[in-house]
Formats: C-alpha cells, structure tokens, sequence
C-alpha cells in the first residue's frame, strides 16, 4: 500500500518493495525494541527507500501552476468519501511526483512541512505550496472524471 | 476545507483495508528477486576474510618488529664498555698530541691497526667512515683535553651530544650516564648508543681499569655495511587493474569498456642475498583480489516471440543472452516489461545499459632477483622476475539494474548464471612477469619501510577460447615492512 502511493504505477511499486525489503533485511539488526514497536520502524524503512527509489530516479519536484479554483470544495470532498482505497491510490498515483510525495508524506504519514522540507531538501513554503497544489489537483481530476459519462463516481452520486 | 479532504483521505485509508487482488498484491517475481538477492548476499566470500586476516597480520607483524627492533638497539652500558677491548700498551700506542703521525702508522699496518680497537660488533657494522684516531682518556672525571679524547658521557636530559674532540661534557660522581658516545670535531664516529641508566661512579670504576683510560691511542677503522645476508619482507599493495579483453559476439553489438579497476592484497616475502652481496633473490606468497567494473552497452530488437502478459495486464518479455565477459560468455536472463498502454512493433532496436562486476582472487608466488644499495637512510632497490599465480575463485555478478532507452520497455530484473559452470577454458595457473623499484628508509639498524610502485602483467590469460582472449596487467604500489636478517 505504501509502495502503491508513492509510485506512478505497480511497477514501480514492485521495485520499491523490493528494495524496501532488501534494505529491511540489511539493517534489522539496527532496530532496538526499546526505543519503539517493529511496525512503525518497518514504515519508516520502506518510507526511505521508496524516496531514496524516486531519487535515484531522479524524481523532481515539478512546480505545476493550476489555475486556482474558489468554488465550494463540499461537493468534491463528499466524492472523495464515498471513493475506495484503491480508487484513491490509483488517484493519487496519477499526481506528478513532486506532488505525490508531499502529499503523501504530510496527509498520510504525518510529517510536518518541516519535517518534510529536510527529508526532501526543499523549503518549507514549497512544501506547502506543492500541498495545497497536490489538494487542487486531486480536486481538479476527481471533477473531470465525475463529468464522464458512466463514470463510477458519477453512478454513486 | 483543504483540512477537510485531508481527513476524509485518512479516514479512508484508515479504515478500509482493500482487498488483496492482482493490483495491490506484489507479483511471484518480486518474491523471487529478492530471494535471490538474499542468496548472493548470504554467499560466503572467503576473500575478504583472507584480506582482513593478513591486513590485521600485516599491523600486528610491522608493530611487533619495531618493538623488538627498539629494544635490540637498547644494550646495556655495561656490555657496550666490556666489549671494547683494548691492547696493552706496546706498539700500537702513539702519542696523542700528534694525530697526523698516528694515521701515518695506521695506513702503514692497516690490518694491525684494525686489530687495535675492536668495537663493538654492532657499531661496527654502523661505522661507515675514514680511518679515525681514538685517543686516550687523560682524566678520569672526563674534563677537557687538548686532542685525545674520543668517548664522551652525556648527562641525563640532555638532548644534543655535547662532546667533541677538544672539548668533552664533564661528568661528576653520583650522576646518571643515559648514553655513550664517540665524536670528534662535533662529527660523531659512531653513533650515540642509549643505555640503561648507570650511575658515574659504576662508569668510572669500569674505565678507570681499561687501557683507555691510561693513555692508549688506538686507530679505529672502518668498517663497510654490508647487505643483510636475509630480508623478510610483509607487503601491502595497493593498485589499479588494466585488462585486455578482446571480444566479439555475432548476435548482438556490445560495447565493453572497463572502467573502475581496483587491486588490493597481502603478502610475505623473503629476499636472500648471498655472500652479504647488493644482488639477490627473493620469493613469498601473496593474496591478492581484483575488482572490475565493465559497462555494457547492447542493442537489441525487439521479439514478442517470448512475451506473455502477467496479471497486472502488463507484458512480460524474458530474453535469454550471452553476455561478454573475462570468462568467456555468461548466459544471463534479462527480463523487461512492456506497459500494456504501449505498442512496440516487431524488430524495433532498443538499446540497454548495464554493469557487471568480476572479482578475482589470487594466491601468488613470486620468484625474482634484487638488487638493493647498502647505504644511506633511503635506499633504493629493484627487483624483476617471473609471478605463479593461482585463481582461487572468480564471482561475477550484475551490480546494477539495466536500463533501456525506450519509454515502453522497463527493466524488471536480470540474472547472471554462474561463472562456475565456465570453468572449461578459464586458466587457474598463471603466469606473469614483474617489475618494480622503490625506496626503503632505514627506521632501525634492522628494520626498514619500503614503497615499491611495481608492474605486472599475466603472460597466461584469465580465459581463451575462440572468441575471448583477456589478460590482466597491473600497476601497483607495495607498503611493506623489510625486517633485516644477519
């Protein structure tokens, strides 16, 4: 799951889990049950290598100017409830990577912008600023799907 | 509102869990690269271990010889004065007050005059010098005289050696005598040997009772260093790897460059030179392991003839490949993926990238004739000869993923089979030449360190067959420590 959000595609996905467990069964030994539970050090390990993946890959961060859109995001968040999972991961894979990783590590995992900015070497305003674009987008593509005709989203409405 | 949507998304993956299907479930081949990465890295690699044991032996040995070098070079006063002994007086004894008379005498009867003064067995292999006068002690409390003076004592602490021919350090009883000396004119004779802490009045009792101290001349002659007889020698080299591989594939268009040589290894050699003569021989066995990186660049068409699509919808396509190598060809198994979004026609090129890294591990002996000089605190040598060398083990293994140059086409893992089944063809016994030269600083009367850039190229190649012939030459520098035999 946590590959799948990072990733563009399964694929990819496939390689940073591999990569995630190889890492995992190098440095299991690092891991020291008094300082926290073994799941959240599993995260964290495969958090790492799926940024150190796209950064090998040489993943930017694209700044995308979109058009800002001031219309009432209620209807757009009561689709966004009624999605599945793999509805969202499949939505959220389709983010440039700058974007999806941002929004993955602030919305999902709980970094702060901060936290972020250091892990990803960019500023803090970017951090923010990729965020809230991230946030648009999402919006901005759940609506277009929605006006498709026979869309999934479109018939649970 | 964006708060909103951010807690609605985690609420999501919160509490739904999705069903696990072909999307989110990883493929069986994930499962299976990675356990054959765990394989390759469980395999138990004998060459390191031989490496870090002989580069911990190498530490050991070097700080163990300088210890027992240091201490050697420490005799007790008492020795070095009970071992000068000196004749009666007779017709040896000169007078003092007329140096040039004296060196008249000696280079009349050398061989008696040699016979005079017998130093110490140690200082006379350190004296390297003109024919020299050493004259008799006028005082016992070692004050100064016009010209016939020759040993002086250097008082605790005192860090320069004080004495010369007309004016001598004075020692008084109840003093503590730390090293003995033989200087005139502020050139030393011989050089200053440390000694146990000996109390003056111990000092004068011994000198009081010798010839030396009742007026004996004497002529000290000089005795040339010669080569020790036996050197043992512990090296540590450091080098870059050259390698000739010609190759040729009728399939595919490989470019093969080399690129990242490295060669490391330990070693211990004796050198022995007859007679105390410069020219000797020398052999050992030495450890050493070669790291290459080569990068590969191939072309290859397109097939779909192999290709199947797998769950994801996407397509499998394994092509089967012999790659160049210093061992001949490897068979590898490179399998790429087609997105099922793309079409990729029939026979369209594509190039792939990618790196394999070979390891040799070598047991050799040398076999070589030296020369070396004898004096000086640096000293050159040279040294040529012929290696046997022995391949222990030759692991080879991709250290890269593959890349391709076309959008639709992804790497999905790649496998190199063994090297072991290309044994028919690789050549374990090798032999090479050698060539090197270098400098050794004298630390100690025995023991020395020496750098030594060397070259060495194996005549015998790594494999030959029809299409491959590889040979290896090396450029290297030796850091070792030459401990000094009689």
């Amino acid at each position: 799951m946590l590959c799948l959000r990072y990733a563009r595609n399964k694929e990819e996905a496939e390689d940073m889990l591999q990569e995630g467990f190889m890492r995992i069964f190098k440095d299991i030994r690092q891991y020291d049950s008094e300082k926290g539970n073994l799941l959240p050090w599993l995260r964290k390990v495969m958090l790492n290598s799926c940024l150190q993946y796209l950064r090998k890959h040489r993943v930017q961060l694209h700044i995308v100017n979109l058009e800002e859109d001031n219309s009432s995001y209620t209807s757009d968040d009561d689709v966004f409830a009624k999605m599945s999972t793999k509805e969202l991961i499949r939505l959220i894979q389709t983010l440039p990577d700058g974007y999806r990783i941002v929004f993955n590590m602030f919305v999902l995992e709980g970094y702060k912008h901060q936290e972020i900015a250091n892990t990803l070497a960019i500023s803090e305003s970017t951090s923010k600023s990729q965020l809230h674009k991230a946030k648009a987008m999402l919006r901005s593509k759940i609506r277009a799907f929605r006006s498709m005709p026979y869309s999934t989203e479109q018939k649970a409405i | 509102m964006g708060n909103k949507l951010e807690n609605i998304i985690r609420s999501i993956f919160k509490n739904e869990l999705p069903q696990a299907d072909n999307w989110n479930t990883p493929s069986s081949k994930v499962w299976e690269k990675i356990e054959h990465d765990l394989k390759e890295k469980k395999r138990f690699r004998p060459g390191f271990f031989w490496v870090s044991l002989g580069f911990v032996s190498f530490v050991i040995f070097g700080f163990l010889l300088i210890r027992q070098c240091s201490l050697m070079d420490r005799p007790s006063n008492r020795q070095l004065i009970s071992s000068i002994t000196f004749p009666a007086k007779d017709k040896n004894t000169v007078n003092s007050s007329n140096e040039l008379e004296t060196k008249k005498v000696d280079a009349d009867n050398p061989i008696a005059s040699e016979k005079t003064f017998q130093a110490p067995k140690r200082n006379r292999k350190q004296f390297d010098g003109p024919p020299t006068f050493i004259g008799p002690i006028q005082n016992s409390n070692f004050s100064q005289t016009n010209d016939a003076v020759a040993v002086s004592v250097q008082k605790r602490h005192e860090k320069e050696m004080a004495a010369s021919y007309s004016t001598l350090s004075s020692i008084n009883a109840g003093e503590t005598v730390r090293s003995i000396s033989y200087s005139k004119n502020n050139i030393d004779l011989l050089p200053t040997k440390p000694i146990s802490p000996l109390r003056s009045a111990d000092l004068f009792a011994e000198l009081a009772g010798s010839p030396l101290h009742k007026g004996a001349g004497h002529i000290l002659t000089p005795v040339k260093e010669k080569p020790p007889s036996w050197v043992i020698i512990t090296d540590l080299t450091l080098g870059a790897i050259g390698v000739d591989v010609n190759f040729s594939n009728s399939q595919n268009e490989v470019v093969f460059d080399n690129r990242k040589t490295a060669s490391y290894g330990v070693g211990i050699r004796v050198e022995h030179f007859p007679g105390n003569k410069m020219l000797g021989f020398g052999t050992g066995l030495q450890y050493s392991r070669v790291r290459l990186l080569s990068d590969y660049g191939m072309s290859l068409n397109y097939t779909s003839q192999n290709e199947h699509q797998n769950p994801d919808g996407h397509f499998d396509n394994v092509y089967h490949s012999n790659m160049p190598s210093l061992f001949g060809e490897l068979s590898a198994e490179l399998a790429l993926l087609r997105l099922n979004s793309s079409v990729v026609d029939e026979g369209t090129p594509f190039d792939l990238s990618l790196t394999m890294e070979h390891q040799l591990d070598f047991l050799r002996v040398p076999l070589y004739t030296v020369i070396r000089a004898s004096k000086g605190s640096f000293r050159f040598f040279a040294r040529t000869g012929f290696s046997i060398n022995y391949l222990i083990s030759q692991p080879t293994s991709f250290v890269n993923t593959l890349e391709s140059n076309h959008d639709a086409i992804h790497h999905r893992h790649s496998i190199l089979n063994s090297s072991d089944d290309n044994d028919q063809g690789l050549h374990r016994w090798q032999l090479g030449v050698l060539l090197g030269a270098g400098l050794e600083y004298q630390i100690t009367s025995s023991l020395s360190l020496g750098v030594e850039p060397y070259f060495s190229k194996n005549i015998t190649p790594v494999y030959r067959n029809a299409e491959v012939s590889s040979a290896t030459s090396l450029l290297g520098s030796n850091l070792s420590f030459r401990y000094n035999l009689k």
